[in-house]
């Protein structure tokens, strides 16, 4: 009986060391600190520097909806369409799009500029001309990926450096020459919340508007 | 069995019948497949500490850190599976896959959870003492560990734990399932299961027959904190985000999931299975207050309310307990 709890004590702790290292095995890898530092490229990120980069060369190739159509498809199935087609961040019911189109300007108000979309009956949209905030625009476009990030804050401060340039860079230049009845081109960032989506009322926030 | 013992012996369940009865005639949206997903995946957190929290509390002890164990378990595993550990004087950079991750995360809350039971049993101090001092030691390591920012960006991996589905049934349900079927069966039917009732019912006579109570107390601290780290990466993938004030007041609804599911707070008396039905009670009523537009500050009156109804009538079918 003793020489058989002896032999026993020892193949326990072999199988507890081997489950051991196989758990270690699985769990951990190893790279040079250097080289890993060197793939990084870690720095200081500059928002402004990221925001006007997308501006100035990503804009013009950037994916979007035919604003009509995304219309119709939100009306028909929304639940399905914004699941589909939409980005989101997390577990929330906020869905981001980037759609474009052309319409008609039907009245120029203080926060928006209410737009009819050609080509598509009953159909409207505004354009943010004030308030020009949160994540639309960066998630919208998948312009940046949280996973990329070391800390939130560089992540949120670039919604905060494109929100401005388009303050800036995109809004009064419209402002400016819009008159009601004008025929524009616009193509811009939407959201759209399916617990309470508003449709009537989708706001744009531009990132190109042009008279045409 | 006469009718009175037989609605003692499932109150739980009647209470729980009766809540679900009476939200789906006062909700349309309550009697829903999505809700009922909804509620499972939200109790999953409260679920796996409770289990825990009985542990303990059969043990006549009470866990006030499972909510800092679950926060710092939680930024531990998302902090070493997105930033790794680098060791300068080595040039070595440590890579942790999310195995490894999630194997820290245990390692750290069933480090503290020793602590606790160390500190209980070598040092004499109060479970409510110690596990309070762990408390504000484990939020503070928390702060520390994260620098007051949220740790994101876990990648789909680690996310698919909290947010992914299986066979039809989201992850944190099966993670649940998994905690409660072990330890129902720990409790009833392995002698360790039994000793933990026993030191409960009467220590000094489990000491007399020759039970380590230290050692057995000591292993129902360290699985307490365990169970909070798999709350907590639970939580930090649900979230795709360790932070740092997760978990905060969680142990008061795993006191309340216990203490409603009918385990005496005097120890020796309880089950697992009971506190899964505590829990429940307290999801069910979260879930039905917030479709019913319930003010949060109402909904806390009614949750404290519920928990003293459930303490009275635990005191009156049971007046002889200390």
């Amino acid at each position: 009986m003793a020489v058989k709890n002896s032999i026993k004590k020892p193949i326990k702790y072999l199988l507890i060391a081997l489950l051991v290292g196989v758990a270690l095995y699985n769990s951990v890898y190893f790279e040079p600190l250097d080289e890993r530092h060197i793939a990084q490229k870690k720095g200081v990120f500059d928002p402004d520097a990221f925001a006007q980069k997308f501006m100035e060369t990503k804009l013009t190739g950037l994916p979007a909806m035919e604003a009509g159509q995304f219309m119709e498809a939100l009306e028909q199935d929304l639940e399905q369409f914004t699941a589909e087609k939409g980005r989101k961040m997390g577990i929330s019911n906020d869905y981001y799009f980037i759609v474009e189109g052309n319409g008609i300007v039907l009245d120029i108000g203080n926060e928006n500029v209410r737009i009819k979309l050609e080509g598509v009956a009953d159909s409207e949209l505004l354009i943010a001309t004030d308030f020009i905030f949160g994540n639309a625009i960066r998630e919208g476009s998948g312009m940046a990926s949280i996973g990329d990030f070391q800390n939130t804050m560089d992540f949120n401060s670039i919604s905060v450096a494109v929100n401005n340039r388009v303050r800036t860079d995109v809004v009064p230049p419209f402002l400016n020459e819009v008159e009601e009845g004008d025929h524009v081109y616009f193509k811009g960032a939407v959201e759209v919340n399916t617990k309470h989506p508003d449709l009537p009322n989708l706001r744009i926030i531009p990132l190109i508007l042009e008279i045409e | 069995m006469d009718i009175k013992t037989t609605i003692i012996k499932f109150q739980s369940i009647i209470a729980l019948f009766v809540l679900c009865v009476v939200l789906a005639l006062m909700s349309d949206k309550f009697l829903t497949m999505e809700n009922g997903w909804n509620i499972m995946r939200q109790i999953s957190v409260n679920v796996c500490i409770s289990v825990g929290m009985t542990l303990v509390i059969l043990t006549r002890g009470i866990d006030l850190s499972v909510g800092s164990i679950l926060a710092f378990s939680g930024a531990v595993a998302a902090g070493l599976l997105k930033f790794g550990i680098d060791m300068p004087s080595l040039n070595l950079y440590i890579g942790f896959t999310v195995f490894g991750a999630i194997l820290g995360g245990f390692v750290v809350g069933g480090g503290l959870g020793l602590f606790n039971g160390w500190m209980i049993t070598q040092f004499k101090v109060p479970p409510f003492v110690a596990t309070l001092a762990m408390l504000t030691i484990a939020r503070g390591a928390t702060m520390l560990w994260t620098g007051g920012f949220p740790i994101t960006g876990l990648g789909p991996n680690f996310a698919f734990i909290g947010t992914g589905w299986f066979l039809g049934i989201p992850m944190p349900v099966w993670i649940t399932v998994i905690v409660v079927a072990i330890a129902v069966v720990i409790t009833k039917k392995t002698k360790f299961g039994r000793y933990i009732y026993a030191i409960g019912g009467n220590e000094s006579a489990a000491r007399l027959s020759g039970l380590n109570i230290n050692k057995i107390k000591i292993w129902v601290y360290a699985i307490a904190g365990i169970l909070a780290a798999v709350g907590g990466i639970i939580l930090t993938s649900r979230l795709d985000s360790a932070q740092p004030n997760a978990g905060f007041s969680y142990e008061l609804d795993s006191i309340a999931a216990v203490v409603i599911g009918g385990t005496s707070l005097s120890g020796g008396r309880g089950s697992i299975m009971g506190t899964v039905q505590g829990a429940l009670i307290i999801g069910v009523l979260n879930s039905g207050l917030v479709l019913l537009n319930v003010s949060p500050f109402w909904q806390q009156i009614i949750k404290g309310f519920v928990i003293l109804i459930a303490v009275i009538m635990d005191r009156v079918n049971h007046p002889n307990e200390d």
